[in-house]
């Protein structure tokens, strides 16, 4: 039985997965209540997705491990209930947005759980209301996957409201959006929180949450640290050339459909760039064109006075570092160690101190015998961010290098550039809350570049 | 044609003509006919993924048959481009949700429809992620498009586009997990037959009387 208005009970909840050697999740305490925002804090791999896994009856019927405590989510027993037991009472909608759409269109998409609720009639307005909610209403007949990021992210949140859930399960959810969707989403929390919903959230970037925030539970794990700021290393740094930069000449960039159009710019390599722009707007695309990996559809781009479609982008990785958006499909060794080695290794920059103040500025010291997707989401970040630099290359292209990083960590990006200065490396990075400390700025807006 | 069901009916009954055609120029005909779907937009993005397949296919299914006679090997192209012509053109031109309704309407059972019509998006994502993890990799210098150092680096690639299938998969049962797989309701698939979608097999009926009457 649970009391009236009770709807979480957590005491002593931990969670250690199979095959690994220490819990993801230490001993924690949480009693919730409906229509409250609890905000879960910690820092990266304290286990805050682990924990809301469990609160969302996933563990450990269908992510195998050992749980710890007891843990009551709406009267269910959440180790010992079935998952489906959970839906409609409890909705998690996780970091990833990605892989989690699987239909057509995003009306589908949001129709999908409502058919299995078993709704016919109301199911069209259902669907409306909550694309209306999250702003993609001129979406409905796109597919999800073909979204920007952010847009994904809202997407995915409308499919999970739309059920009308009493819980619902936020991980990460102000990650990679821009201001405009960021006050969406919290007026989305509010309107959910005062209809008597409990909403617990999982964030890193908590100050635009605790304006509505009843708890909050911070999630200590005893292997997370911030390792000091050591100096910096005598790397010995190749000499660099005299970089031209990039030169657009009626550029169009876009993968299905063209984002950027028109684009004409020279760019030069120093002193770095800050890109900013709404969700949509180009930022990863542009990234992408710079480093060669998006080929213009129109148009010429040229760095360094050739063509980039003519050189070998594996050759570049020693002039160009780039870190994309999902870390994990950065990744091909089998530990954190390898990993950080092999970028250096590949364009013969082996630099024994260089890669041992990277994996130190980057905590990356303890998981060095770990396999690279064992990692949390943060330190999944943290390790690309390292394994970017490893080869030390003249210039960074970084797509939203804060993301999904503690603020500790969030911060450790901010010092690195101004390290990064030192040795004549430049940054060009995307960012939507455009605090990175870069001289030089864009901002996209709408497929267009305003210098 | 509105009816997914009369698609349906068509691609079999142009399959099965196709089969049962012996003459070349039967053959011909029919694949000719079968190019036709060129007119419809959404068949027509899509060119260049088909050339993709259809050529190397070719190549090797033409260059394995000469080695017979040339007819053969005629022969065996046409077919290959009718036989891979129908299903792309289903599939580009039926919606996921249409191909599982009409396989219920099949009484194929309802776990197994659903699995297709998602593994359809999950190829997709797949193929997308086949590109992602192959420019970042390159990113990272891994010489993947060097002519014979490619090879070395293969077992590499394949490291994360194996991961990266398992950790899509996971998520993707995640999250149809906590969007109440489990629990699809039992409903009766709805269609409406139009007179189009009469005429459409009727066609596919006179491409089987057609095939039949040149052997």
């Amino acid at each position: 039985m649970k009391a009236p208005g009770s709807m979480i009970s957590a005491i002593g909840v931990g969670f250690q997965y199979s095959g690994y050697e220490t819990p993801s999740l230490g001993p924690t305490e949480l009693e919730a209540q409906e229509g409250q925002l609890i905000l879960l804090q910690g820092e990266n791999g304290s286990g805050k997705s682990t924990f809301l896994r469990c609160l969302a009856g996933l563990m450990p019927q269908f992510y195998q491990g050992t749980p710890q405590g007891k843990l009551t989510v709406d009267g269910l027993d959440a180790f010992a209930a079935e998952p489906r037991e959970f839906f409609g009472r409890c909705a998690l909608v996780s970091q990833e947005p990605r892989s989690q759409a699987f239909c057509p269109s995003l009306f589908e998409e949001i129709a999908f759980g409502l058919r299995n609720l078993g709704l016919k009639q109301t199911l069209t307005s259902r669907v409306e209301d909550a694309a209306e909610a999250v702003g993609l209403t001129p979406f409905l007949g796109h597919p999800v996957r073909k979204l920007s990021g952010g847009q994904q992210k809202l997407a995915l949140l409308a499919c999970h409201l739309a059920l009308r859930p009493k819980i619902l399960l936020l991980d990460e959810p102000l990650a990679n959006l821009d201001e405009d969707s960021q006050r969406r989403l919290l007026q989305l929390v509010a309107r959910e929180k005062s209809q008597g919903t409990l909403v617990i959230v999982s964030e890193h970037q908590s100050s635009p949450l605790r304006a509505y925030t009843d708890v909050e539970l911070t999630l200590n794990s005893p292997t997370v640290q911030l390792p000091d700021e050591q100096p910096l290393p005598l790397a010995n740094f190749p000499p660099r050339s005299a970089s031209t930069g990039w030169q657009a000449k009626d550029c169009a960039w876009g993968h299905q459909a063209v984002v950027l159009s028109d684009i004409n710019f020279h760019l030069p390599t120093h002193p770095g760039l800050l890109i900013t722009g709404a969700n949509g707007s180009g930022k990863s695309t542009l990234l992408k064109a710079l480093r060669g990996i998006l080929p213009p559809r129109r148009g010429h781009l040229d760095f360094n006075g050739v063509p980039l479609k003519k050189q070998r982008l594996s050759h570049l990785a020693s002039v160009l570092g780039y870190a994309g958006q999902h870390s994990d499909q950065h990744f091909f060794c089998l530990t954190v160690k390898e990993e950080l080695e092999a970028s250096a290794r590949l364009c013969g920059r082996y630099d024994a101190a260089w890669l041992g103040w990277l994996a130190h500025q980057w905590g990356l010291d303890s998981l060095a015998e770990r396999p690279p997707y064992h990692l949390s989401g943060g330190e999944k970040r943290r390790l690309l961010l390292a394994a970017s630099l490893a080869a030390q290359p003249e210039v960074l292209l970084w797509d939203e290098p804060t993301a999904g990083l503690d603020s500790a960590y969030q911060n450790r990006v901010k010092t690195t550039i101004s390290h990064l200065k030192h040795y004549g490396l430049s940054v060009i990075a995307s960012e939507h809350q455009g605090t990175l400390p870069l001289e030089r700025r864009i901002h996209l807006t709408q497929g267009q570049v305003f210098l | 044609m509105n009816d997914p069901r009369a698609r349906f009916f068509l691609l079999v009954l142009y399959t099965t003509a196709l089969s049962l055609a012996t003459s070349l120029t039967t053959l011909g005909l029919l694949t000719a006919l079968g190019s036709s779907v060129w007119v419809l937009p959404q068949v027509r993005t899509s060119t260049r993924a088909f050339l993709k397949a259809f050529i190397p296919s070719a190549l090797v299914f033409g260059t394995v048959t000469w080695a017979f006679q040339g007819a053969i090997a005629l022969d065996a192209v046409l077919r290959l481009a009718g036989l891979m012509l129908g299903p792309w053109a289903f599939f580009q031109t039926t919606e996921p949700e249409s191909v599982y309704q009409v396989m219920l309407w099949l009484r194929i059972p309802r776990s197994w429809g659903f699995t297709f019509s998602v593994s359809r998006q999950f190829l997709e994502i797949l193929s997308s992620d086949l590109t992602e993890i192959r420019h970042n990799l390159l990113t990272r210098g891994l010489p993947l498009d060097r002519p014979l150092k490619r090879w070395l680096a293969l077992p590499r690639f394949l490291l994360p586009v194996l991961v990266s299938s398992f950790h899509t998969a996971e998520q993707l049962a995640e999250t149809l997990e906590t969007r109440g797989i489990g629990q699809l309701p039992k409903t009766k698939p709805t269609f409406r037959w139009k007179k189009s979608d009469s005429l459409g097999t009727l066609a596919g009926v006179l491409l089987v009387g057609f095939s039949l009457w040149t052997r």
